[in-house]
C-alpha cells in the first residue's frame, strides 16, 4: 500500500516537472556556462538528492526545442575520444531563464497561497 | 571500458536505424557517459542498455521517437529561416535594393535576348546552382565518413537542407509541366506562355533568383561539409 502511494507520488511530481522542464535547463545552463544532456539529468538528480530525476525521453527533446527556438546553441567537443555536445545559452536564452524562472516563482507563490491561504494573508 | 563495449553502442545504435552524425554522436557520448558513470561496475553494457539506457527514453521506441522529432524541428527550424531571409528580400530595406536591381536587370535582358530564353536560363541556374552545391556537400560529407571510418554516413542537417535545395527544380517542373498546361491548355510550351506577360516573366524570374540567394545563404550558414571533429 505505502509502495503504491509512493509511486503515484512519483508519477505526479514527474508530470508536474515535465510542464518547468524547460525553465530548470535553461537555469541549470545560467548557472554553469555549458552541460550536456547526460550531465543536466545528473545535476538535477545531485541538487534535488534523488527526488527529482528527468528522463531523457523528456530532456533531449527539451534541449533540441530550446535549440530550435534559439534559446541554446551547441558546440562539440572531443572527449574520451568521442564528440561531446554541449549545449549554451543564447543572448535570448539567457533573456528566456530570467523570465521564465520569475514566472515559475510566481506561481509557486500563488500555488502555495491556494493550497495554504494562511500563508496569502501574511 | 573496453574497445567490445564501445562496438556494442554503435551496433545498439545502428540497430536503431540511427544513421545522421548529429543524433548518433550525442546518444553515443550520452550511453557511455552514463555507463562509465554506473554504480555497479560489474553491470556490462548490454544490462545497462536494457537495464538503465533504454528506460531513461522509454525503450528503443522512445529513442526512436527523440531522433523524429528533432528532425522535425530543424526542418521547421531551417523552413522558418529560409521564409525570413526570403521576406527580407521583398520587405527589408536595404536588401529589397537587391531585388529591384535583379528586377531591373532582368528587364534589360528581356530588351536583349528572347524572354523566353531569359526565363529558361534563369529558371534553369536558379534552381540548378543550389541543388548542386547541397549535392556536392553531401556527397563530399559521405566519402568523409567513409575514410575516417564513421559510423554514419550523413548529416541530418544536410539532409533537411537539400530537401529545400532540391524545391527550385521540383518547382520549375510543376510551373512548366503542370501550371501552364492548366492555365493555356497544351497549344502552348510553358515557357511561351509565361513569356508572353512580361510582368509574369519577370515576376517569376525574380522569385527564382532570390530563391536562390536564399537557399545559397542557408547553405553557407548551416552547411555541414566537414565532420565536426
Amino acid at each position: 500500500m505505502h509502495k503504491k502511494i509512493m509511486y503515484t507520488c512519483r508519477m505526479s511530481s514527474s508530470k508536474l516537472l515535465k510542464g518547468s522542464l524547460a525553465t530548470i535547463v535553461l537555469k541549470l545552463l545560467e548557472e554553469h556556462e555549458k552541460m550536456y544532456g547526460y550531465e543536466i539529468t545528473q545535476r538535477v538528480k545531485e541538487i534535488t538528492a534523488g527526488e527529482f530525476k528527468i528522463t531523457e525521453g523528456a530532456l533531449y527533446p527539451t534541449l533540441h526545442k530550446l535549440e530550435a527556438e534559439n534559446l541554446l546553441t551547441t558546440e562539440t567537443q572531443k572527449v574520451d575520444g568521442r564528440v561531446r555536445k554541449y549545449y549554451k545559452l543564447t543572448k535570448e536564452g539567457n533573456a528566456a531563464a530570467v523570465s521564465k524562472v520569475a514566472e515559475l516563482e510566481e506561481f509557486i507563490v500563488s500555488l502555495q497561497k491556494l493550497l495554504d491561504p494562511k500563508l496569502g494573508l501574511g | 571500458m573496453t574497445k567490445k563495449d564501445q562496438i556494442t553502442v554503435v551496433k545498439y545504435l545502428k540497430s536503431l536505424d540511427i544513421r545522421s552524425m548529429e543524433f548518433f554522436e550525442e546518444m553515443y557520448d550520452h550511453i557511455l557517459s552514463s555507463f562509465q558513470s554506473r554504480k555497479d561496475l560489474n553491470q556490462n553494457i548490454d544490462v545497462h542498455l536494457r537495464d538503465v539506457v533504454q528506460p531513461g527514453f522509454g525503450g528503443a521506441k522512445g529513442i526512436q521517437r527523440v531522433m523524429k522529432s528533432q528532425q522535425k524541428l530543424r526542418q521547421k527550424a531551417i523552413f522558418k529561416r529560409a521564409k525570413d531571409l526570403f521576406l527580407s528580400y521583398l520587405i527589408s530595406w536595404p536588401t529589397v535594393l537587391i531585388t529591384m536591381v535583379i528586377a531591373l536587370v532582368i528587364f534589360q535582358l528581356n530588351a536583349l535576348f528572347r524572354p523566353k530564353d531569359v526565363l529558361l536560363i534563369i529558371m534553369t541556374t536558379s534552381a540548378l546552382i543550389p541543388a548542386s552545391i547541397a549535392l556536392g556537400g553531401q556527397i563530399k560529407f559521405y566519402f568523409d565518413c567513409k575514410r575516417q571510418n564513421k559510423p554514419y554516413s550523413s548529416s541530418d542537417l544536410n539532409k533537411r537542407l537539400l530537401l529545400i535545395a532540391a524545391i527550385g527544380t521540383n518547382l520549375m517542373n510543376v510551373l512548366l509541366n503542370v501550371v501552364a498546361k492548366f492555365i493555356w491548355g497544351s497549344q502552348k510550351g510553358g515557357l511561351e506562355a509565361f513569356s508572353s506577360y512580361s510582368w509574369l516573366q519577370i515576376t517569376l524570374s525574380v522569385l527564382f533568383v532570390l530563391y536562390a540567394l536564399v537557399v545559397i545563404q542557408l547553405l553557407k550558414e548551416k552547411f555541414i561539409t566537414k565532420l565536426a571533429i
